[in-house]
Formats: C-alpha cells, structure tokens, sequence
C-alpha cells in the first residue's frame, strides 16, 4: 500500500469538503434566514398564516441541522483515518475507510432530504401565489 | 531601620509573601493550562473543529471571498401579492443556484478503491 499517497489523496478531500460544506451551509443559512423565515413572518403578521409553508420550514430546519451533524461526523471519522498508519495497520485502515464510506453516504442523503424541504417550499410557494392571482382575477 | 532590627515574625512574614508570589504564579499557570486543554477539547469533541474554516489547511480561497452573494432579503412586513412572489422565487431560484453549482456533493466517487489506487489484492 502506498500509505504516504493515501494520506495525501484523503487530506485533499477533508479540504475539498470543508469547501463544499460552507458552500451549502451558508446556502441554506442564506435561504432560512432571508426568504423561508420572513415568508412566514410575514403571513403571520398580516394574519393569514400559511400551515404547509410553516411545516415545510420545520422539515428544512431538521434537514439543514441533520447535515450539519452527519458533516461531523463524517470528518470525525475521516480525521480518524488519515490517523491510522496503513502500513503497519492495513486492517484497520481498510475497516475504518468502511466506516467513512458509510458516513459519507449518509451525509450525501441528508444533502437530499435539504433538497428535497427546499423543492416543497418552492412548490408551496408556487401554489400559493397561483391562488392569489386566482383571487385577483 | 536596618535588617538587624526586623523582628523573626517580619522575616518570616516576607519569606511567606515571596513563597506566596511564586504559588500564586504557578497557580495563576496551572488553571490557564487547564482552562485551555478544557477549551480546546470542548472545541474538539463538540465537532466545531470541523466547521471551522479559520483553521490552517482549511482557509478560504481568494476566488471564494470575491463570489459576491445576493443581497436580497424577503421583507417581513406588508400585504402580499402575487407580485412579491414571484420576486421571491426568481431571487430564492437565483441563490439554489450557487448551492446546485456543485455537482453531487459528497458523492461516494472520492473514496471508491479504484480512486483511492486500492489494489484488489490488497482489499481485506
């Protein structure tokens, strides 16, 4: 096994994925605090709250705080190998690279679940504003 | 006033100020180690090490400071029509966008054997 390789290949990754990571964290921050929250603010405020909108908020809040604790994870665990010594270790190295793999596919399904609060929202949204222009008509 | 005429109780007094100054300063160290092993591994073990790009290695890129986001905020007051959403969703559309710019985030690619240069013979 070329360990010194390995290492080098998974450190590029931890970095790229931290890139990624704010990428989507500052997104989705972005997307709560300036659109999802004050929608239903507003709603609310002009007293005619909107139950799907408030619930799919919820849904996006438990995705987005959901991928933050896989992303945890998943470098708890990644740290955990690139600390493994795979040349004298090669089982355990290869049982833990398992592990990450696992992790890293649960992080990718959290991304999903993001994902898919978002395209409710969105549709939600659409629905919403195609019953006001049908009030207005 | 010369030495001579300090008392026993004087002498020892200042001989226990001297012995208290140094316990005070190695105390004063002592908690600042704990204090800090304290803060570091709640840093750690909390995982906010890993969400913290200020570290080194892990720092922003020039390019990625200069992308400038979209300013736009939905306000939280006034009536709503119609209109207003759909500025909403072109804006909302608009900052999905940066987030979809990556192309199958954390894919499983990254870590297949063949990426990682995993000989079949030498999986376990």
């Amino acid at each position: 096994m070329n360990c010194s390789s390995f290492r080098q290949s998974l450190k590029s990754l931890q970095q790229a994925d931290s890139k990624t990571r704010v990428i989507l964290g500052t997104t989705y921050q972005s997307i709560l605090s300036n659109y999802i929250s004050p929608l239903n603010v507003r709603l609310t405020k002009n007293n005619t709250p909107n139950l799907a909108l408030t619930e799919i908020q919820g849904d996006f809040v438990a995705a987005r705080d959901d991928f933050t604790a896989r992303f945890i994870k998943y470098s708890q665990s990644l740290e955990s190998l690139i600390a493994i010594d795979c040349q004298n270790n090669p089982d355990d190295f290869y049982h833990q690279l398992e592990r990450v793999r696992k992790e890293r596919e649960k992080l990718s399904i959290s991304v999903e679940k993001v994902n898919e609060a978002l395209d409710d929202h969105r549709e939600a949204v659409t629905q919403f504003k195609e019953s006001l222009e049908k009030k207005n008509d | 006033m010369t030495n001579d005429n300090r008392t026993d109780e004087e002498i020892k007094a200042e001989a226990r100020g001297g012995r208290n100054l140094v316990i005070l300063g190695i105390a004063s160290i002592a908690i600042s180690i704990i204090t800090t092993v304290a803060s570091l591994l709640i840093y750690h073990n909390s995982g906010d090490i890993y969400i913290d790009r200020s570290r080194p290695g892990f720092l922003p890129d020039k390019s990625e400071n200069e992308t400038k986001p979209d300013n736009y905020t939905f306000s939280d007051s006034g009536n709503i029509t119609s209109k207003d959403l759909e500025e909403y969703l072109k804006h909302l559309d608009k900052t999905i966008q940066s987030a979809n710019n990556i192309e199958d985030p954390f894919s499983s690619d990254p870590l297949t054997d063949e990426s990682l240069g995993i000989k079949p013979s030498e999986r376990k």
